[in-house]
């Protein structure tokens, strides 16, 4: 009982602090995303000479102005392949990232499809370029916009008169700057968390400031689990400023408010796991310098293989492991699914917040021992 | 019903190798200001915080009113207040907000709390800036904020580690005027320094520590003749001379010369007139070249050479290294 009050009078502090400093915390918490997001986006829009096969069963003059025409653009570089069975093989060997089949009816009679697109979706921003130069080619010179889609891997039977065009995998708006913009979340959160608490904590104990609280008739463990509790209502914070962000610079969530709340639960989580691991480095040294390091080669390489920059489908086989123990990787997860494709599978969801609630609650657990244990 | 107020008893701290506190026996009496002086590292603060129980004795016991604090943490805490060198406010609160956070650390009823922190900013005469952030206060004012802080709970202990170093002149003499005012109405304070001036002018009594142990106990008066009755003498001479002098001075006037480099200094017992300018006018007669001579009143230096045949400074630095790398190991 009076640890929990005891921890709500340091959480007050914390928070004291914090609203002490409000402009320079907005001011660190808004500054990566705006560098990234602004800056690295750019990164996603220099796609050329992507790979595409092209199956040409209609053999007639639109079809051949047709490919001339996708070969004349520099997005594009296309190997005739003369069946499909082989194109597509091509395409699972990764040799090709699209498949273009003319069907014989080409151009076909409005309302009817005659072109059939394979993709894999592994590069979201290069299928957000590719498929819209297909579709507006295609529209050209077969008179009809009907082109079927489908993501490789979840090929299906094609159904030759579907008039509609499929609705890429990746969502409402498939490009890199959401895929990014998820990512960022996850690395503010990380970054903020795992720098904020320790070198708080330090340059208290440096100050003498946990002396004074230790004299005091306190529970030890609430100076800790205050800082932690900070932490998680900070952690709110970033991620308002990030969406805020990321909305006004044109960024979207697919899921809606809904998917906000979501991005809270895995965020909150995420940034009690990254104080808490913060608070064992920092109860461990001594030096502010060593602190830095350390955490730097906790926070960016939790950052990398987490996927929060590139697919983690798009890792080597080794990374793709590894980041199966990063819990980072399961925070992007849901982030992902909430930004980019606008729902959020049960099953996801259960195993990202199972995978970091006991993260939280064992980083947390751990880092109470390893507090108590260090004499200030 | 227990004779002394605050007692320790073989009190031992070992850190590794280093016996940082060796067998210290105090007894301090309810209502006295009792001052522990020594230079930095010689175990003063590390006492301290085995009196605040921020340390574990290596062996020993520490008792409050007949109370072993190590079984009532919790009740020794309420019962002491703290005020260190570097204290320590929280720069980024308003004093205001200082106080409540320590109030709430306290545990005093939230009843009270407003009232005992507007009491507090009273006492510190610093109600105009209540809600003004501690970090833009001078130095006095931080130290007057502070001190009210420590005294929060209204403890009967006031424990001070070096309460006025780094305070200009002014703001040291208000600060023993406050803690005066403190003891008359009935606190106990125990504080550590490293000036004889300061625990002359305000401690009752006074031990000396050096290397873990005390080495001397009393009232400051009884202290200082240690170090002599008189004054103390002070010669500078060039270095190759130093030893021709203290065996002159033993053999000519019978006085014990220390020689610290090319310090020399010797307590001189009778009125200093005469012998000082025979003293003088010997050395001339010696050809020995004289760059500085001098007495003084007897300093906690003095008393210091005097018991162990260093002084303070020169120990203090070396110490303060070797204790710091013992910290960074812990």
């Amino acid at each position: 009982m009076s640890l929990l009050k005891d921890s709500i009078t340091l959480y007050n502090r914390e928070m004291m602090i914090f609203r002490a400093n409000i402009r320079s915390n907005f001011m660190r918490t808004a500054i990566f995303p705006i560098v990234l997001l602004v800056f690295f986006s750019f990164l996603g829009a220099s796609i050329s000479n992507i790979p595409v096969a092209i199956v040409n069963y209609a053999n007639n003059m639109q079809s051949v102005q047709f490919i001339n025409s996708l070969t004349s653009q520099s997005l594009m570089e296309i190997y005739a392949v003369t069946n499909s069975n082989q194109a597509l093989q091509l395409l699972s060997n990764g040799q090709v990232d699209f498949v273009i089949e003319i069907l014989p009816d080409f151009p076909a009679a409005p309302g009817t499809s005659s072109v059939q697109v394979y993709y894999n979706n592994v590069q979201l921003s290069v299928t957000s370029a590719i498929l819209p130069a297909i579709q507006s080619d295609a529209a050209k010179f077969s008179g009809t916009s009907s082109v079927l889609m489908e993501p490789f891997a979840q090929l299906s039977s094609v159904n030759g008169n579907a008039a509609s065009v499929a609705t890429p995998v990746t969502g409402a708006n498939g490009n890199y700057e959401d895929f990014l913009f998820s990512g960022v979340i996850g690395m503010i959160l990380v970054f903020s968390a795992l720098f904020g608490a320790g070198l708080s904590i330090m340059t208290d104990r440096q100050a003498g400031n946990i002396k004074s609280f230790l004299i005091t008739p306190i529970n030890k463990s609430a100076i800790l689990l205050g800082r932690v509790g900070s932490s998680a209502v900070q952690a709110i914070f970033s991620i308002f400023i990030v969406i805020a962000i990321g909305l006004l610079l044109g960024n979207t969530i697919a899921m809606g408010i809904v998917g906000v709340f979501w991005i809270v639960v895995l965020g909150v989580l995420l940034a009690i796991s990254m104080t808490s691991i913060s608070l064992i480095i920092a109860s461990r040294l001594k030096n502010l310098q060593a602190f830095q390091i350390f955490g730097q080669a906790t926070a960016l390489p939790l950052w990398f293989i987490s996927g929060g920059l590139f697919p983690v489908t798009s890792f080597p086989q080794i990374l793709q492991i590894i980041s199966v123990f990063d819990p980072l990787t399961y925070a992007i997860n849901g982030f992902r699914y909430v930004v980019l494709e606008g729902i959020y599978p049960l099953g996801s969801l259960i195993t990202d917040i199972t995978v970091l609630a006991v993260f939280a609650a064992v980083t947390t657990f751990i880092s109470v021992k390893v507090f108590k244990s260090t004499i200030d | 019903m227990p004779e002394h107020y605050i007692k320790i008893s073989k009190l031992v701290k070992r850190f590794g190798d280093l016996v940082a506190v060796n067998d210290v026996d105090l007894a301090i009496e309810k209502g006295e200001i009792f001052g522990l002086l020594g230079p930095n590292g010689a175990g003063k603060t590390t006492i301290i915080n085995m009196l605040l129980t921020l340390l574990t004795p290596t062996s020993g016991k520490i008792f409050i009113n007949g109370m072993d604090i190590s079984k009532n943490q919790e009740k020794a805490k309420q019962m002491m207040g703290l005020m260190t060198q570097e204290t320590v406010v929280e720069a980024d609160l308003t004093a205001r907000q200082n106080l409540d956070l320590f109030a709430h650390l306290y545990h005093i009823p939230e009843s009270q709390i407003s009232n005992r922190v507007k009491e507090a900013l009273d006492e510190a005469e610093l109600q105009k800036f209540a809600d003004v952030k501690a970090g833009t206060f001078s130095g006095g004012m931080q130290r007057r904020l502070g001190l009210v802080r420590a005294m929060i709970q209204e403890p009967p202990i006031l424990v001070l580690d070096e309460p006025t170093t780094g305070l200009d002149v002014q703001n040291r003499n208000t600060m023993w005027g406050r803690l005066r005012n403190l003891n008359k109405e009935g606190t106990t304070i125990l504080l550590t320094t490293q000036y004889l001036e300061e625990a002359d002018e305000l401690c009752d009594r006074l031990a000396i520590i050096d290397h873990g142990k005390i080495i001397a106990l009393g009232t400051p008066s009884e202290i200082k003749r240690i170090a002599g009755s008189g004054k103390v003498l002070e010669i500078i001479v060039k270095p190759d001379d130093v030893s021709h002098v203290v065996s002159f001075l033993k053999s000519k006037f019978n006085l014990i010369a220390n020689a610290k480099g090319d310090r020399i200094t010797a307590a001189l017992d009778k009125s200093i007139g005469t012998e000082f300018t025979k003293i003088s006018a010997a050395l001339d007669r010696e050809h020995v070249e004289v760059l500085s001579i001098g007495a003084h009143l007897p300093t906690l230096d003095d008393v210091f050479m005097k018991l162990t045949g260093t002084g303070l400074r020169d120990t203090s630095g070396e110490m303060q290294g070797g204790r710091a790398n013992i910290r960074w190991r812990r």
